[in-house]
């Protein structure tokens, strides 16, 4: 690995906003002539339900450990300068970024996939979970991309007691 | 009739709790003599056997490795479900993950609804049912993720 290789994966603690320009200038560099940045962020309505605010959690050990691999991976498919992850943890409301990504690179191809590589990526495998809370309830989300992904992770397929159809993209999920 | 010493006064009469048949304690005052009090209170209270001579031998309790400490972790709903957010768990040596997870729905049995999303971790990485357990190991319980 290239020694001036520069990644910082951050998980936020709670009730504190994600300072983006922090994360900008961290991978700003003269060489790096694009800069691609995605924020999730909490939307207001899921499926018609009003949404108060998401409610993270995080394994934060192995989160940390496993976006860094994501970022080998990135780097070991794309020619990039600098990467950044940040993720909250807590309460976010609507409007807030609950995760940042910033990733520079020499060209702007390298950048825009990576990045896109690097958001599937987490909502793939990393282990942090959100609450979506609703005025009249409150419930467990599972991101579909983990679903597509379980039988990677050691699981066997045959038991989810629930079908997944990849074609129709109507993932359903097993803890609902 | 039991009896109970109480008073020695002088050598020749002593006061008592006496303990009779019909389980009625009453107050006894004798006047007797010093050798009776000796051969029939006193002797055999002194020819007590003691019984230490015949306690079993303490057995150690020595750890020959046949069991395994391991940390397991909760998360999301899985600690919904528990009302955990770890526990310490002894499982026999060579134990596999799916071994420790039987042991943990025997101990919550609705984590038996959820036993089918759930993927497992051991020590920060993700593992399969098959994994053997060793001493001092992170087990983590993961339900479906939702980062991002």
């Amino acid at each position: 690995m290239n020694s001036e290789d520069k990644t910082l994966v951050e998980i936020i603690g709670e009730n504190k906003q994600i300072d983006l320009a922090k994360y900008i200038n961290y991978v700003s560099a003269p060489q790096a002539g694009a800069i691609t940045t995605f924020s999730g962020t909490t939307r207001d309505t899921f499926e018609g339900k009003t949404v108060v605010e998401l409610r993270y959690e995080a394994y934060v050990p192995m989160a940390i450990r496993n976006l860094k691999s994501i970022c080998s991976s990135a780097r070991s498919s794309w020619d990039l300068h600098s990467i950044a992850v940040a993720h909250r943890v807590g309460s976010v409301p609507v409007g807030e970024i609950s995760v940042f990504i910033a990733v520079s690179a020499t060209h702007r191809a390298d950048a825009l996939d990576a990045c896109k590589f690097l958001i599937a990526e987490l909502k793939a495998s990393v282990p942090i979970w959100k609450k979506e809370v609703y005025s009249n309830g409150e419930v467990w989300k599972e991101n579909t991309e983990f679903l597509e992904r379980r039988f990677k992770h050691g699981k066997d397929g045959s038991r989810c007691r629930r079908k997944i159809k990849t074609e129709a993209r109507d993932i359903k999920g097993c803890c609902k | 009739m039991l009896l109970f010493p109480i008073d020695f006064i002088g050598a020749s009469s002593f006061s008592a709790v006496a303990l009779k048949e019909d389980n009625t304690l009453g107050i006894l005052h004798q006047q007797v003599q010093v050798q009776f009090v000796i051969n029939q209170v006193l002797r055999p209270i002194v020819n007590m056997k003691t019984k230490e001579d015949n306690l079993p031998a303490v057995q150690s309790v020595v750890k020959d490795g046949s069991f395994v400490q391991i940390k397991v972790l909760f998360f999301a709903k899985a600690r919904d479900i528990t009302g955990l957010t770890e526990l310490s768990m002894e499982v026999s040596s060579g134990s596999t993950t799916q071994d420790c997870l039987n042991k943990l729905v025997a101990k919550f049995p609705n984590l038996d609804e959820i036993r089918q999303c759930i993927v497992l971790a051991l020590n920060e990485e993700y593992t399969t049912e098959s994994a053997v357990v060793k001493d001092k190991d992170e087990l983590a319980i993961i339900p479906p993720i939702s980062g991002g």
